[in-house]
């Protein structure tokens, strides 16, 4: 076996490195030590040289000083030169970034009602729930979506409807265009409440705001653009709202709101004015005209004129509701000439003590039994009159979620197809639970 | 003459009481709060009512055009607690709803930015052109521009 190739030992190989360490710091501790060697080689200076020497440069060090400090005193005096040299940076104020991402939010509610109403059962029930988006994609672009799910008395199966999609552009307080699948701004209950049965006091909407997909009396929901904002008034506070939109499709098994196609070309317009007068804090009072030409599957189009009115005063404590309607349709269901007037109004009155807050709504809808719309099973559950007190009283667990449970006592006139003018009432108790989150 | 010095003294008893009444204080250290914008913003002098519009997202832009932010500090502090009772004229829970209704009614996308300290509420508002936030009177310094005081 070679010298070399034996195994190393700890104690060999600790002197390796230090032979390794040791050598170059050798190299150059000997040039440090010789260095002195050489300048005591070197001849002698007095001390007296040396002191000039360094008086000398002190002098030289305290006078470039000195130069130095009279520059900068110049530069500071005279700041107009300084653009001279370049332009001054001009400070941006920061762009606006607008808050990332969609905010997501979820409404819902389910219930359980009892009634005596001929053919009805005692049910709990899927209300609806609602995956809720808002995002801005600048500080004035914004863009909405409503997605519900809810039950079918149809099938008994759930059904999922784009409620609302649109975007906004909103230049000012005065100017905001909207585009996409709205909620029209008929009266105040719908553009208000939408569908969210949280933020109602009751349990649903009032006859006359009975959702066109459930066989509502009017379009709640249409395809289109509107225009709002408010209106320069001073104290009156008015606000507009300018709608124009595909309007309703009555013909067999078709969707109400006209997602794709206007089967006609005369657009639903709508018009909306409120005052929220600044001397009363939570009032707000207003009108609204509708119009459009319903699309049948006979190719007659129909007038539709809807015009409400409503008076409103709401604060934390105190709700009050009062809205009327009258919605008119010109020509008989087989196009012989004919006007039909189907006025409607609903009262409704609550106060808050703590978490409970007790209601009672008073409510009246009246259609004619010859209405073209109403008269169609296929199209409205509206048909006749309909009218009657509900009393309730809600509960507020937190600011998220309430329990409702509510009392109707309704007379109908038209249900019965047979016998359209006999009358039948109908006791109901329902209880809800809604939230918002 | 007896009956009119007698109403005098009345009213004036009546004056001192109220005016003696224990009022609520400003924040937990009795201090005031300071309803402040960005230094760029022309907007002068401001009153509870005034404000209120701009609070509630019923305005959404300033006389100058910038768009209005508004800021709010997290629930539970106490300036926040000041600016409901004095501007918003809500409990935490109306507030809660009231901009729950204005979301989903589509009137405004987003309710007031919660932040958590004084700290980034008066960074953030010397940084945002447009926002409008508050501060405890002690916190507030030349960064940003006090448009109101909210005893």
């Amino acid at each position: 076996m070679r010298k070399s190739e034996t195994i190393p030992t700890p104690h060999s190989i600790a002197a390796r490195c230090r032979v390794a360490v040791l050598s170059p710091l050798l190299f150059l501790i000997v040039p440090l030590v010789a260095i002195p060697v050489h300048a005591q080689d070197a001849p002698q200076q007095t001390n007296d040289e040396k002191l000039q020497e360094l008086t000398k440069q002190v002098q030289e060090l305290q006078a470039q000083v000195r130069a130095l400090e009279a520059k900068q005193a110049n530069a500071a005096a005279v700041p107009a030169a300084a653009p001279a040299v370049g332009p001054e940076p001009v400070l941006e104020e920061p762009a606006y970034t607008p808050p990332a991402g969609i905010k997501l939010r979820l409404f819902g509610d389910v219930g359980y009602t009892a009634s005596d109403l001929r053919g009805a059962t005692n049910s709990f029930y899927l209300g609806s729930a609602d995956l809720f988006m808002t995002g801005n994609l600048s500080d004035r672009v914004s863009i909405l979506g409503d997605v519900l799910f809810t039950s079918s008395p149809v099938d008994n199966g759930v059904s999922v409807d784009v409620e609302r999609l649109y975007l906004s552009y909103q230049h000012n307080d005065y100017f905001k265009f909207t585009i996409g699948r709205l909620h029209t701004s008929i009266g105040y209950y719908v553009p208000t409440f939408q569908r969210g049965e949280w933020f109602q006091t009751a349990i649903g909407p009032p006859f006359m705001y009975a959702f066109d997909d459930e066989g509502g009396a009017f379009p709640l929901q249409d395809l289109g653009a509107s225009l709002g904002g408010k209106i320069p008034s001073g104290k009156l506070g008015l606000q507009y709202v300018a709608e124009v939109a595909n309007g309703s499709d009555h013909s067999f098994g078709s969707e109400i709101v006209q997602n794709d196609t206007d089967r006609n070309n005369g657009k639903a317009v709508n018009f909306a004015l409120s005052s929220h007068p600044a001397a009363i804090s939570g009032l707000d009072v207003g009108f609204s005209v509708y119009h459009d030409y319903l699309t049948f599957d006979n190719p007659i189009d129909h007038s539709e004129l809807i015009a409400t009115v409503h008076a409103v005063w709401t604060n934390s404590k105190y709700e009050v509701l009062n809205e009327a309607e009258l919605i008119r349709h010109v020509g008989t269901i087989t196009g012989l000439p004919g006007t039909f007037n189907t006025p409607a109004f609903y009262t409704q009155f609550s106060r808050a003590f703590g978490k409970y807050r007790p209601y009672f709504r008073y409510q009246y809808f009246n259609s004619g039994l010859g209405d073209p719309v109403y008269n169609n099973p296929e199209i409205s559950t509206m048909l006749g009159r309909r009218n009657g007190p509900s009393f309730g009283l809600r509960f507020d667990f937190n600011d998220h979620a309430a329990a409702k449970l509510q009392f109707d006592h309704f007379s109908y006139r038209g249900l019965e197809t047979g016998n359209p003018r006999a009358m039948q009432t109908n006791n109901a108790l329902g209880t809800e639970i809604s939230f918002a989150y | 003459m007896t009956k009119n010095i007698r109403r005098l003294l009345l009213l004036s008893s009546l004056g001192a009481f109220c005016a003696a009444w224990p009022r609520p204080p400003a924040t937990s250290a009795g201090e005031e709060v300071d309803v402040v914008v960005n230094k760029s913003n022309t907007v002068g002098d401001q009153t509870a009512t005034s404000l209120k519009p701009i609070f509630v997202c019923d305005k959404s832009t300033w006389p100058n055009g910038k768009r209005v932010s508004v800021l709010m500090l997290a629930p539970g502090s106490p300036e926040r607690a000041v600016v409901l009772r004095d501007v918003y004229k809500m409990s935490e829970g109306d507030y809660s709803k009231y901009f729950l209704q204005a979301a989903f009614s589509g009137r405004i996308t987003a309710p007031p930015k919660d932040l958590a300290s004084a700290g980034q509420m008066k960074q953030d508002v010397a940084a945002n052109p447009g926002a409008i936030g508050y501060l405890k009177s002690s916190d507030v310094d030349d960064s940003v521009k006090v448009v109101m005081k909210l005893q």
